[in-house]
């Protein structure tokens, strides 16, 4: 477990060293303070449209890094060749994946929470009042971003980083989709519904960390429903380790 | 991939975003001179909601927001032209119906724009729109109620706009003046049974003294007293 920790570190501090993180960070901040300024363009929405763009831009963002990063980790060690001084000690190499997927979910969860508290302090603001939904949508969020670095991870143990990625960020147009795409299959023949099936169980359902929607009408959301995605997103992100870790250890340098 | 082609993508990615930046901000530029033809300063895509669901990835709310902007900037100027013949609402309509099928619950954007849509005499789009609102929030007084004002205020139909109001009343949180509206249409469009039976029901359904009095005053002139 040390081991772990140790590399998971020593990534946060390689992540958050980029620079291109605080460009990103920047304009994160300065989409969610111009909802201000849009607010105003709009009769009586103010508060609608700083939810929807706030929580909007924290997303698209948070999506950016955690794809743009993610995927070049891996080869940036192989690239340097410092893998082959971390590998020759006595680390698995199943350990320094997730000690990557680790570090690299620090470095995001301080973003996240860094664009998440001027989100909120602007919304705290405009209402003189914070509602905890708000800070489950931003959870949710971070899940989300777990589960697409992890996916990123998977793709770099055998891609190059640009195909990676493409490849992710089909995955996360195609799993804010699945729930389209499964109803759309259901009226094809028996064939096409199988195989539309088993894309829907197995790729990620990203739709079900999302709820924008119910936190900008102030809707409940169910106990069982925060814990299905909290659940869901745990397994989905070890299944891809995992997954990743079976091709990694299997690969030749 | 070595590190430094990646740097050069990532330069190449933020140059062709900064490309993209200038290119609007030129846009903008020339609008603001008036070197864009008038029809292009007033039109917009409107893509159908079966593409814009497929690829808003989650981001109906903010797709529905960024149209309501667009719809109120060049509508808005709509409103305010004196001259009928500058009023261009062609894409005021479809905009609408767009953004109630991307956010069924932005209530305002139906709201305002069915007003919107009445006054740039597009009447039937307003009914039309207000009628999408109905069949999605049937339990919401306030789309019944609006085209109860529509009716009477735009239409002069004062049987549809009883109706309406009278529609209205009966949903929950419906404000207590509505079957008064209705009463007053029904009175109004010559429907002396209707008017009395409505204002009977205001008279005895009334908790509080003052209502009361407005249906009583409101039958007597029907030539009715209530018991």
């Amino acid at each position: 477990m040390s081991k772990i920790l140790g590399l998971a570190l020593n990534t946060f501090r390689e992540t958050i060293r980029d620079r291109i993180l605080y460009a990103i960070l920047v304009f994160a901040l300065l989409m969610i303070a111009s909802t201000l300024f849009l607010g105003s363009l709009t009769i009586g929405q103010d508060l609608k449209i700083l939810l929807d763009v706030g929580l909007a831009a924290i997303e698209v963002f948070g999506v950016a890094i955690a794809i743009f990063v993610g995927t070049s980790l891996l080869h940036k060690e192989l690239d340097k060749r410092t893998v082959f001084v971390v590998l020759t000690k006595p680390v698995s190499r199943w350990k320094f994946l997730v000690g990557k997927f680790l570090g690299l979910s620090a470095t995001l969860g301080i973003l996240l929470a860094l664009m998440g508290s001027a989100f909120l302090a602007l919304v705290f603001w405009k209402t003189g009042s914070l509602h905890a939904l708000l800070v489950g949508a931003l959870g949710m969020i971070g899940m989300q971003l777990g589960v697409l670095v992890a996916v990123s991870l998977f793709f770099s143990t055998f891609t190059s980083p640009v195909l990676s990625m493409i490849l992710t960020f089909c995955l996360y147009l195609i799993g804010h989709n699945s729930e389209n795409l499964h109803v759309l299959a259901q009226k094809a023949g028996p064939a096409t519904r199988m195989m539309a099936d088993v894309l829907y169980y197995a790729l990620p359902n990203l739709s079900t960390f999302d709820v924008k929607n119910a936190v900008v009408y102030g809707a409940t959301i169910a106990p069982g429903q925060w814990l299905w995605a909290i659940a869901y997103g745990g397994l989905y992100t070890a299944a891809l380790l995992a997954a990743a870790g079976g091709i990694f250890e299997r690969r030749e340098f | 991939m070595r590190a430094e082609t990646l740097v050069g993508w990532r330069r190449t990615t933020l140059s062709l975003a900064l490309g993209c930046c200038l290119w609007l901000a030129s846009l903008a530029a020339m609008q603001q001179q008036g070197k864009l033809r008038e029809e292009d300063r007033t039109r917009y895509a409107v893509p159908p909601l079966s593409v814009v669901t497929l690829l808003a990835t989650d981001f109906e709310n903010l797709i529905a927001d960024s149209y309501w902007m667009l719809f109120l900037q060049l509508n808005g100027e709509n409103l305010v032209e004196e001259d009928p013949e500058k009023r261009d609402f062609r894409q005021a309509f479809p905009t609408l119906e767009l953004i109630m099928g991307l956010d069924p619950k932005f209530h305002d954007a139906a709201l305002f724009g069915s007003w919107a849509l009445a006054d740039g005499e597009r009447l039937d789009e307003a009914r039309a729109l207000i009628r999408l609102g109905m069949e999605r929030h049937p339990q919401d007084f306030r789309y019944p109620y609006q085209m109860g004002v529509l009716e009477f205020l735009y239409a002069r139909n004062y049987l549809e706009a009883g109706r309406y109001f009278e529609q209205a009343s009966e949903l929950p949180d419906a404000p207590p003046g509505a079957r008064r509206f209705a009463a007053s249409m029904y009175a109004k469009g010559n429907k002396t049974d209707l008017a009395i039976q409505t204002w009977l029901a205001i008279y005895h359904a009334s908790t509080d003294a003052q209502n009361r009095a407005i249906a009583e005053r409101a039958l007597k002139k029907l030539g009715v007293t209530p018991k």
